[in-house]
């Protein structure tokens, strides 16, 4: 059984924003439109900008990315890396399929690098088409491993969570992982509460194996501080489960569907960034998955 | 819609002391009594739409059958007890079997209660896209498709036929919709519920292909009226055509909203729609519905 506090969690994230923060936080000197650099390891850089984080992994031979998150982040990321390596970008890394962190791929794929997305992006991508979404030259099943200069990054799909297609990108030399909207540090489901476009029961699912699998001791989101402690990924986890909990509870108790959500107070989670604002709305979401099965 | 806020907080000593203990996985499986009514409609009926055709309605959900000489083809089972009460209905009309029960999509509120037939012998078909959702997320009362099918079908019985029309995704991604040959006539489920707007954030559905389906719909030369998956019998096609005229004119307002960098939070206070203010739950439902829109502009979903 593992037994944490909370508060030593919170305390915990903080104190990693302000150590990793403070080393080598970088403002794009170029001074058009805003980025924040910060190094979470050796040749492992995160990059905030356009309202979304993405990682870089620079190795001897060439540069893998991750999201290029838009048209307007995207040089500002080419920018950055152009100051840390004389390397090529080689590789992008969609995390998934959502537009506020997949469009601007075009200049990485102009100059030569390989995009790479979860098979099920796909049919997103064909089915809500955007201009300024490239198309990934590469998809995969459940596991994808690229090896680039002496380094390893894996690809893994642990299932449908976030997005049917979500990629967790696993940096094995840095014990790292980035997850992207699956997970945001210390809150609970964000995006306006309503956890739309969410597989309530697969999240669960999807995070237990996440949590099995890979050895990690800080996940990297796409929202938020650059780096969290590998605890943020249970206790968002625990949360969906006590929410679940809760409201099924409500329900088998014959809780009239409209006064349901009202009803849900979980104290022990109460810390969580948004849990005034959103519990209600987090509840509503559940409901729907148990009344229709979405 | 409920919007409950301010839940007890805790101080920073009673967090201190909180410890969180990660035990064996709770049974989050579905409650077996979750299906309650959310359209303040009680009770069933049944209604005779042409000869042979009827429509049944439990509480605010609703199915057609067939009757034929050789069987009956019922449509989505709704729920165990709405199953039950389907099969007595349906018993007052003929003595004949149920062979099959064509499912209109794979959202539980119109699926569950299947094995009320299955155990008599009939056959569950469904779009084959459903599959995977019945098994991402199962439920104890529904029961799996027997026959599946991808595109179109022709379910015939007795000298009827009840074509089993695919659009592609739209309101998940496995609706068909049903035209009863030879009536003009097609059961729409979800896609359109008569003189209103789409309630909330209009979950699970792909906005722009909604849009698409529902003009497909119109520019079906011979059908005249709609069977809706919820609420009154029948409408005319005119309430399809009102849906569609107003998903488009709300992804127009706030697409041009957007363009003109209204910030997000704002943009559903500015959407005025005076064309359908007479729609059922325009005044509640406004914002919600723009939000939907501002969530697929930004997320493409």
């Amino acid at each position: 059984m593992k037994i944490f506090r909370a508060r030593i969690f919170v305390l915990s994230i903080v104190a990693a924003g302000l150590i990793l923060g403070c080393t080598v936080q970088a403002q794009n000197p170029f001074g058009t439109g805003v980025i924040k650099t910060t190094k979470v390891g050796d040749g492992l850089y995160t990059f905030s900008a356009s309202g979304a984080r993405t990682i870089a992994i620079i190795t001897d031979e060439g540069v893998i990315i991750g999201d290029p998150i838009s048209p307007s982040a995207a040089p500002l990321i080419r920018a950055e890396i152009g100051r840390l390596t004389d390397t090529p970008i080689k590789y992008v890394i969609y995390s998934h399929q959502h537009w506020d962190h997949v469009r601007g791929a075009q200049i990485f794929k102009d100059a030569g690098a390989t995009i790479v997305s979860h098979e099920n992006c796909l049919a997103h991508f064909y089915n809500d088409p955007h201009p300024d979404v490239v198309l990934p030259d590469v998809t995969y099943h459940v596991r994808h491993i690229i090896e680039l200069g002496g380094r390893r990054v894996e690809l893994w799909w642990f299932g449908p969570n976030h997005s049917d297609c979500s990629t967790f990108t696993y940096i094995p030399d840095a014990k790292i992982v980035h997850i992207v909207d699956t997970v945001t540090p210390g809150a609970v489901a964000g995006g306006g509460g309503r956890m739309a476009d969410l597989y309530p029961n697969g999240f669960i699912t999807s995070l237990q194996t996440l949590e099995e699998t890979l050895d990690y001791d800080l996940m990297i989101p796409g929202h938020g501080p650059p780096t969290a402690p590998a605890e943020a990924v249970t206790i968002r986890r625990q949360y969906q489960e006590a929410l679940m909990t809760a409201v099924k509870t409500e329900i088998d108790a014959g809780t009239p569907l409209d006064e349901v959500a009202a009803r849900i107070k979980l104290p022990e989670f109460s810390h969580l960034s948004g849990y005034d604002q959103y519990l209600a709305r987090n509840a509503q979401r559940i409901l729907v998955y148990y009344t229709i099965g979405w | 819609m409920i919007y409950f806020t301010l839940l007890t907080l805790l101080s920073w000593e009673a967090l201190g002391n909180l410890v969180l203990a990660q035990d064996s996985p709770p049974d989050l499986s579905a409650p077996s009594n979750a299906n309650q009514s959310v359209f303040g409609l009680s009770g069933f009926d049944t209604n005779r739409i042409a000869d042979g055709l009827y429509t049944f309605r439990w509480e605010g959900t609703r199915n057609i059958f067939l009757v034929t000489p050789d069987g009956v083809i019922a449509t989505d089972p709704i729920s165990i007890n709405a199953a039950k009460a389907l099969k007595s209905e349906i018993a007052k009309i003929t003595d004949l079997p149920v062979k099959y029960v064509v499912y209109s999509h794979n959202h539980w509120d119109h699926v569950l209660g299947g094995s009320v037939f299955t155990k008599d012998g009939a056959e569950i078909v469904a779009h084959e896209n459903c599959v995977k959702h019945f098994k991402d997320l199962p439920h104890t009362d529904l029961a799996m498709p027997d026959i599946t099918f991808s595109g179109n079908y022709d379910l015939e019985l007795g000298g009827r036929r009840l074509e089993l029309i695919y659009l592609g995704p739209n309101h998940g991604d496995c609706l068909v919709v049903m035209r009863p040959h030879p009536e003009p006539i097609l059961f729409v489920v979800d896609l359109v519920t008569p003189f209103g707007v789409p309630l909330g954030r209009m979950n699970d559905y792909s906005l722009h292909h909604w849009v698409r389906s529902l003009r497909e719909i119109e520019a079906m030369q011979e059908i005249e009226a709609i069977i809706p998956g919820h609420r009154m019998p029948i409408a005319p096609m005119s309430a399809l055509t009102e849906r569609r005229a107003y998903l488009e004119a709300l992804i127009l307002a706030v697409r041009a909203e957007l363009a003109a960098g209204t910030p997000v939070n704002v943009i559903p206070e500015k959407i005025h729609l005076p064309a359908f203010t007479h729609m059922r739950n325009y005044d509640s439902q406004i914002k919600e519905n723009a939000r939907r829109v501002i969530t697929y502009y930004n997320m493409g979903w």
